[in-house]
């Protein structure tokens, strides 16, 4: 009561009680801004080939080694993160934007709406992820946006579902029936009482989704329905590395790292965002 | 004429076991700027009675299948969703049993008060913002700039209770139904929520429909009341009759059910018997299984309201 102006606690005083969750949103916003700057600040051209460097571990000269055409695996990582991450934040926003709204319709109303609508994401819901975006990128073509797309797609029925079972519970809640009493339409109830109620949830499972979509936008490289040769992404270049694995391992070794790294970096920004949206959540 | 006439209202819930009818030809009126109880037990369709006038029952399974709601000379159960919206809020405010759900956690409660204000009235965000505080004060609490920036949460249920009232009045409703507003509150808090609906009914000149299983709350809160007895209204009088001379045995039994501290007795007495099942209600009056006075007819026809005494009307075979 004493303290009710500054109700949340701000950022920083959050974050200098959780060291982990600190370095976990220290780790993505580097990640992010790594690979914004990337064509900047890469030391070498992550297309320049050089018969004459291929091949080669670690040095001054190429931190991450090079590979087998001779190219900076350093450069190629960072500038590799920039397919990578912005498909992996992209597709699951794309996913958001759509199924969070299908659910809290599902949801809200109940009935025949919803049987129709989570039966049809259900349908989406019962092939396997990697499988399903591997069958839309192969329908529609690797490029860009149809990875976007086909891991959307992919991730789709699982907001849904979220969205559809966390409106569920807040349906219940009296003061939705008192926002009928006061007069609101459905539209507003869920935009303005649900929406809000929901978010923590939806957040978390969003970055945690990131994570997925990082990860499955690298098998989808892996498989060449991705980025296509020679645009890096870790997908691609740790399929590259694979016909080399014990003379050169060091082109899918440190993809691999990037991956790990940007996984566990957006885990651990999903519990602390989830942590500070609680409003009843003493921190 | 009345704010509010109800007339014969039916209101029959389908379920997989059958038709329950939860409200059963109920009549009621409320007159501008007065109170009005409805007392009774748990599921005797008093809550299904007030949610009805609103349109608020839950459809399916509930459905009003009989009867007229007239609203300030409007039908409501033949009214579109968009005046529908209007009247919910506007004209008619609604105070649920448990303030400490009936308010969004994730809003300030300056916030969703505004919000409701700017519902109803074509308010810029800084009036509403006004208002809110202005209800707050109105309601009883302190330091309102403050407090409109409060989650609900870091309030307590008495000031929940009161944000809640605020938030109902912001739209100067002419009509306030308070669904056991103080149930879920402790003791010495419900007299200041009633002292304040009170406080409140005087300055607005709102008209209340009080819902509650406790006579104790409408003794001087109400003008009439109608008690409820399985979906039917059983006796309909003035407050100050009912309680000096109740008419049907279970307004009877109610009243002396009620702990005295006049009077010394060792065992507080109840109604014998239990609610019937709504799947196997008696026939002809409902309460003749609990009846002191239960005839023969009591079992065959069901006896109508008609007036019994100054003022009350009552339903029983035996008053005839």
């Amino acid at each position: 009561m004493s303290d009710l102006v500054n109700r949340r606690p701000t950022l920083r005083l959050y974050l200098a009680g959780n060291k982990l969750t600190a370095a976990g949103m220290i780790l993505s916003v580097l990640l992010v801004g790594l690979a914004a700057l990337s064509p900047l600040i890469v030391p070498h051209d992550p297309l320049d080939q050089s018969f004459l460097s291929a091949g080669q571990g670690p040095s001054g000269e190429y931190w991450f080694g090079t590979d087998a055409f001779g190219r900076d695996v350093f450069s190629r990582v960072l500038v590799g993160s920039r397919i990578s991450l912005s498909i992996g934040i992209c597709a699951p926003l794309l996913a958001a934007a759509t199924g969070v709204w299908v659910g809290m319709v599902a949801g809200y109303f109940g009935g025949w709406i919803d049987r129709v609508l989570s039966r049809s994401s259900d349908l989406l819901m019962s092939f396997p992820s990697l499988l399903l975006g591997v069958m839309i990128a192969a329908a529609l073509g690797p490029s860009f946006q149809n990875a976007v797309v086909a891991i959307a797609i992919a991730l789709f029925p699982r907001f849904v579902r979220l969205a559809r079972s966390a409106t569920q519970v807040v349906r219940r809640e009296p003061f939705i029936d008192a926002s009928i009493a006061a007069g609101r339409g459905p539209l507003t109830i869920i935009l303005r009482h649900v929406l809000p109620n929901i978010g923590g949830p939806l957040v978390v499972a969003l970055s945690l989704w990131i994570a997925t979509a990082i990860r499955l936008e690298a098998a989808l490289s892996f498989l060449g329905l991705g980025a296509q040769p020679p645009t890096p992404s870790w997908g691609n270049m740790i399929r590259d590395g694979m016909s080399d694995l014990v003379g050169d391992p060091w082109p899918a070794a440190f993809a691999g790292a990037a991956i790990t790294l940007a996984v566990l970096a957006f885990n651990m920004v999903g519990d602390a965002l989830r942590d500070m949206l609680d409003p009843e959540l003493d921190v | 004429m009345s704010l509010l006439a109800v007339e014969d209202l039916r209101v029959h819930l389908f379920t997989r076991r059958g038709v329950v009818r939860g409200v059963d030809g109920v009549t009621f009126s409320v007159e501008t700027g007065k109170s009005l109880g409805i007392v009774g037990e748990s599921g005797c369709g008093k809550t299904m009675t007030a949610l009805a006038l609103m349109r608020l029952i839950p459809a399916p399974p509930a459905r009003i299948v009989g009867g007229s709601i007239r609203f300030d000379g409007l039908d409501v159960v033949a009214m579109d969703a968009a005046r529908l919206r209007a009247l919910r809020g506007g004209d008619i405010a609604m105070i649920y049993q448990d303030p400490m759900t009936s308010l969004n956690p994730v809003f300030t409660v300056g916030e969703q008060i505004a919000e409701a204000v700017r519902l109803h009235r074509r308010d810029s965000r800084s009036a509403a913002w006004l208002r809110a505080t202005e209800m707050l004060r109105v309601v009883g609490i302190p330091d309102p700039h403050r407090i409109a920036g409060a989650y609900p949460h870091q309030l307590s249920g008495g000031m929940r209770q009161r944000v809640v009232i605020g938030m109902a009045l912001a739209c100067d409703p002419k009509l306030l139904i308070a669904d056991e507003p103080t149930t879920a509150l402790d003791v010495t808090i419900q007299a200041q929520i009633l002292d304040l609906l009170r406080r409140l009914q005087g300055e607005f000149g709102t008209a209340i429909i009080l819902i509650t299983h406790d006579l104790g709350v409408i003794a001087d809160l109400v003008d009439d009341v109608v008690v409820m007895y399985a979906g039917k209204v059983v006796e309909h009088a003035p407050v100050r009759r009912l309680f000096a001379d109740p008419q049907h045995p279970y307004t009877r039994g109610l009243l002396r059910s009620v702990p005295s501290l006049q009077t010394r007795e060792h065992r507080l007495r109840t109604i014998e018997g239990t609610v019937p099942s709504p799947f196997a209600m008696p026939t002809g009056c409902s309460f003749n299984p609990r009846c002191a006075l239960v005839r023969d007819i009591c079992r065959e026809q069901e006896p109508k309201l008609l007036p019994a005494g100054d003022a009350t009307r009552a339903a029983c075979w035996a008053l005839i």
